[in-house]
C-alpha cells in the first residue's frame, strides 16, 4: 500500500460523513467493546482506589495593623483589602492556623483518647473502624463548636515558639509530599481561610493538617526573614562600602607618604614642627640682631637706610603672614612682596647715586652685614615653606581620620538598628485569631461518583474506540463503494449485491 | 478445422439426468436452470465444485444479484448492438487474486444473455476444469450436441440443454489452461467462435494468480473485473489495469460485489451506499 493510497483514502474518509458513519458501522462491535472495556476499567479502578474522606476547618485572622513589617496589611479606603499584600495576609493567617496553640485546640482534643471537655464526648457509635471514628469526631465537633470559642479562648491565642530544627527539617519534608497531592487552601479576602485536607483515614487527615501546618509556617518564617533582609541588607551593604572607601582612602595616602621617604608619624611631624618653629625664632633673632646692628652704625644712616628700615618693616609683617599660615601664593604675602621689591629697587638707585664716596671700612663691614642678613633671612623662608607644607599633609590626614571614624560609626548604628529590628519582629508577632466554621471530616467520601466515573471512563473508551475505528478504515486497503473504483481509477463499476 | 452442427432436436448424448421442465416457470435471465439445491446431489463432483454449485444456486436466486447481473447483461448487449463490423464478440471476466466470484458472474452473465433466443451463447471455463464441467453436466442436464471446433488432438465440443438450445458449454480435450491458450491455434478457435456465436463468454482465470491471460486477453472483446468489496485491494486493482494494458486490451468495467450495506444506509446517503 503506497502513501498515495493511503493519503487519497485518509482525505475521502475525513471529508465525506457518510464515510465517517460506515467505518463507525464496520467497527461498530469494537467501539462497544471499547466502551464497554472503558466504563468497566474506571469502575474497578474506583473500587480499588480507597476511600477518600476530607477534612475542613475555618479560621478568620486579624491582623490588621499588628504584624511586622511587610506582613501588615493595610485596608483601602473603599473597605477591600490591597491585592499587593494578599500573599503577605495569606501568610500571617496561615502563621495563626499553624500555632500548637490552636492546632491542639481545634483538632487534638477531638481524638478519641483524653477527651478535652468532659461530659460532651460518648464513645464511638460505629466501631473502631477510621469512618466511625469520622463520625464520631463529626458528632463532636457539633457539639464543641458551640461552647469552643468561650472554651478554648482562642481570641488570646499567641504563636508558640518554633520546633526544634531537626524536627522541623523533618516534618517539612513530609508536609510537602502532602501538600503537593493531598490538600488544598481556600483563601478569601475578608480574611478567611478555608483548609481542605484529603485522606483515607482520620490519622491520615489529622497529620496532614500538621504537616501543611507546619510547612506554612517555616515558609511564614522564611518570608518574614526574607522582607526584613531584603530591605535592610542594601543599606548595611552601603555602610559597609563607606567605611571601607574611608579607609582606602587613608590607607592610599600614607601609602603615598611612605613612598616620598618623608616621616609620616604623627608624633614626629609633631616634633619636625617644633623644631622648625624653633629655628625660625633663631633666625628672627638674628635677623634681628644684624638689623639693629646697621641701625647703630653712624656712616650709613641715610635715606637708603630709611628705605631698608621699611623694607624690613614690610619682611617683618611678611614673616609674621607666614607664621601665621599664609601661604605663599596668597594675597597678602604677594603684596607684601611687591612692595617690598619697590624698596628694593629705590634702595639700589639710592645707593648707586648717594654716598660714592662713603668709607670703604664702613661699607665693607655693612655689605658683610646685609649678606649674613640675607642669609638669615633665606633660611628663614625656607623653613617657612617647609612648615607650611608640612602643616597641609597633617590636615589632609586628620580629615581622612575624621571620615573613617564617621563611617564606622554609622556602620555601628546601623547594625544596633537592625538588631532592635529583629527583636521587634520576634515580639510583635502577636496576632489575634477566631474560630469561624468547625473542623469536620465529612462522612461520604470525597469524589466517590461512580456512574460519573464510569461515564467518563466510557466516554473516553468510545472516543478512543472511534478514532481506532477510522484509522482502521485509513489503513484497509480494500474496495469498498463504487466510488473508489470510479474516482481513483476512472473504470466502469457495476455494483453487485449478493449474499 | 472442421466444424458440425446439430439440428434442433438432436438429443444425441444427452445426459441421463434430464435438464428441469422448461415448463415450470418462465425462464428469467435462464437462471432458474440453476437449481435451487445445486451441488448437493451431484454425484462425484468434489466437495469444491459442490461449493461452487452451491454458491451458484444461492446467486442465482438473489433477487439483488439478478437485478445487477441485468446491468451487466444490458451493458453487453449495448456493446454488441454498437459494434463495427460482423460476429461476435469475445467477452472476458477475471477475477483478481481469486475468491471474487467471477467464474460465477461468468456462468450467470452467459446464461443471462442466452435467454434472448435470437442469440447464441458459448460458455468457456478458463481453468478447463473436467471436473467441473462434470458437475455442470449434472447439474444442468447438458448434453452433447452437434458443435465441434477441431483444436489440438480433440478439439473443442459443445453441450446444451435441450430446453435452452442456444447456451453452449465448450469443453476441450484433458489441457492444462496455459497449454490451451498457448496453442498457436488459438486465433483461429476464437475466429471460429466470433462466426458460430454472438457472445463467447470466457471465465479467465484470475489475473493476478495464473499467467494464461496474456495469450488470450489480446483478442478478448471486452474484458470485465470481478472485484469483491472489502476483499479486493487497490493496490491489486491498479496492477491489473496495468497487466491489461500491457496485453492491449483496456478494462470494460468493473463488476464489483458488494458487501452488505447499513440499514440506516437505505434512509441516509443512499445514493452513496447504492
Amino acid at each position: 500500500m503506497t502513501l498515495t493510497f493511503l493519503k487519497r483514502r485518509l482525505t475521502r474518509i475525513l471529508s465525506r460523513p457518510p464515510e465517517i458513519a460506515y467505518a463507525v458501522w464496520r467497527q461498530s462491535w469494537l467501539i462497544i467493546l471499547l466502551t464497554l472495556i472503558g466504563a468497566g476499567a474506571s469502575y474497578g479502578w474506583l473500587k480499588k482506589r480507597p476511600l477518600v474522606y476530607e477534612g475542613h476547618a475555618q479560621i478568620i485572622v486579624d491582623l490588621w495593623g499588628s504584624a511586622p513589617g511587610d506582613l501588615s496589611v493595610t485596608r483601602a479606603p473603599t473597605g477591600r483589602v490591597d491585592r499587593r499584600q494578599m500573599t503577605s495576609l495569606m501568610e500571617a493567617q496561615a502563621a495563626i492556623l499553624m500555632s500548637d496553640t490552636v492546632f491542639d485546640l481545634l483538632l487534638d482534643q477531638l481524638v478519641e483518647n483524653g477527651t478535652p471537655l468532659p461530659g460532651l464526648l460518648e464513645a464511638p457509635a460505629s466501631g473502631d473502624s477510621d469512618v466511625g471514628k469520622m463520625a464520631w469526631i463529626g458528632d463532636v465537633a457539633d457539639r464543641v463548636h458551640e461552647r469552643i470559642e468561650g472554651i478554648l479562648d482562642l481570641g488570646s491565642a499567641r504563636l508558640p515558639p518554633d520546633l526544634d530544627d531537626a524536627e522541623l527539617v523533618l516534618q517539612r519534608q513530609k508536609a510537602v509530599g502532602a501538600l503537593k497531592s493531598r490538600s488544598r487552601v481556600a483563601q478569601y479576602p475578608s480574611g478567611a481561610v478555608d483548609l481542605f485536607v484529603y485522606g483515607t483515614t482520620y490519622e491520615g487527615i489529622k497529620d496532614q493538617l500538621r504537616f501543611w501546618i507546619i510547612a506554612y509556617r517555616t515558609r511564614l518564617d522564611e518570608m518574614a526573614g526574607e522582607n526584613l533582609d531584603s530591605r535592610l541588607d542594601p543599606q548595611e551593604t552601603r555602610y559597609s562600602e563607606q567605611r571601607a572607601g574611608a579607609e582606602a582612602a587613608l590607607g592610599d595616602f600614607l601609602a603615598k607618604e611612605n613612598e616620598k621617604g618623608e616621616v609620616y608619624e604623627t608624633w614626629v611631624s609633631e616634633a619636625q614642627l617644633e623644631d622648625i618653629n624653633h629655628q625660625i625664632v633663631q633666625r628672627q633673632f638674628e635677623r634681628q640682631e644684624l638689623r639693629s646692628e646697621s641701625r647703630s652704625s653712624p656712616t650709613r644712616y641715610s635715606e637708603v637706610e630709611s628705605l631698608k628700615r621699611q623694607r624690613d618693616e614690610l619682611e617683618l609683617e611678611l614673616n609674621a603672614k607666614r607664621l601665621a599660615g599664609f601661604g605663599e601664593q596668597s594675597t597678602a604675602v604677594v603684596d607684601l612682596q611687591r612692595r617690598m621689591g619697590v624698596l628694593e629697587e629705590q634702595i639700589r638707585v639710592r645707593t648707586e647715586s648717594e654716598d660714592s664716596d662713603a668709607d670703604s671700612v664702613a661699607t665693607a663691614a655693612e655689605s658683610a652685614r646685609s649678606a649674613q642678613l640675607a642669609r638669615v633671612r633665606s633660611e628663614l623662608a625656607g623653613l617657612l615653606a617647609a612648615k607650611a607644607r608640612l602643616m597641609a599633609r597633617l590636615e589632609e590626614r586628620r580629615e581622612l581620620e575624621a571620615n573613617l571614624e564617621e563611617a564606622e560609626e554609622k556602620l555601628a548604628r546601623f547594625l544596633q538598628m537592625r538588631k532592635e529590628i529583629d527583636e521587634d519582629v520576634e515580639t510583635e508577632a502577636d496576632m489575634k485569631v477566631k474560630t469561624a466554621d468547625k473542623p469536620s471530616v465529612s462522612l461520604e467520601p470525597f469524589g466517590y461518583r461512580p456512574f460519573l466515573t464510569m461515564g467518563i471512563g466510557a466516554g473516553v473508551g468510545l472516543v478512543l474506540a472511534t478514532l481506532l475505528a477510522l484509522l482502521i478504515e485509513v489503513l484497509r486497503g480494500t474496495t469498498r463503494f463504487q466510488h473508489d473504483l470510479s474516482s481513483d481509477f476512472g473504470l466502469k463499476v457495476y455494483p453487485v449485491r449478493w449474499k | 478445422m472442421t466444424k458440425k452442427r446439430k439440428k434442433p432436436g438432436d438429443t444425441a448424448g444427452r445426459s441421463p439426468k434430464g435438464p428441469p421442465p422448461a415448463s415450470r416457470s418462465a425462464p428469467d435471465l435462464l437462471l432458474p436452470l440453476v437449481p435451487r439445491r445445486a451441488g448437493r446431489a451431484v454425484p462425484g463432483a468434489s466437495r469444491r465444485d459442490r461449493a461452487f454449485l452451491g454458491r451458484l444456486a444461492k446467486a442465482a436466486s438473489d433477487r439483488e444479484f439478478r437485478e445487477g447481473l441485468r446491468r451487466l447483461r444490458d451493458a453487453v448487449l449495448r456493446s454488441y448492438l454498437a459494434r463495427e463490423g460482423r460476429g461476435g464478440r469475445i467477452v472476458a471476466m477475471a477475477g483478481v487474486r481469486g475468491g471474487e466470484g467471477a467464474s460465477t458472474f461468468a456462468l450467470l452473465l452467459a446464461m443471462a444473455l442466452g435467454s434472448s433466443r435470437h442469440y447464441r451463447v458459448a460458455y468457456i471455463d478458463g481453468r478447463l476444469d473436467a471436473g467441473r464441467f462434470e458437475a455442470f453436466t449434472g447439474t444442468f442436464g447438458l448434453s452433447k450436441n452437434s458443435f465441434h471446433v477441431e483444436k489440438d488432438a480433440e478439439g473443442v465440443s459443445g453441450y446444451y440443454n435441450e430446453s435452452v438450445p442456444n447456451v453452449y458449454f465448450l469443453r476441450s480435450g484433458p489441457l492444462e489452461s496455459l497449454q490451451f491458450f498457448s496453442d498457436k491455434q488459438l486465433q483461429g478457435f476464437l475466429g471460429a467462435l466470433r462466426d458460430e456465436f454472438d457472445f463467447t463468454i470466457l471465465d479467465v482465470p484470475p489475473l493476478l494468480s495464473e499467467s494464461s491471460h496474456v495469450f488470450v486477453l489480446p483478442s478478448v472483446d471486452e474484458l470485465y473485473l470481478v472485484a469483491a468489496s472489502g476483499k479486493t485491494k487497490l493496490i491489486d486493482i491498479d496492477e491489473c489495469i496495468g497487466l491489461a494494458q500491457e496485453t492491449g486490451v483496456d478494462i470494460s468495467g468493473v463488476v464489483l460485489r458488494q458487501r452488505r450495506v447499513p440499514v440506516w444506509s437505505r434512509r441516509l446517503w443512499r445514493g452513496y451506499f447504492g
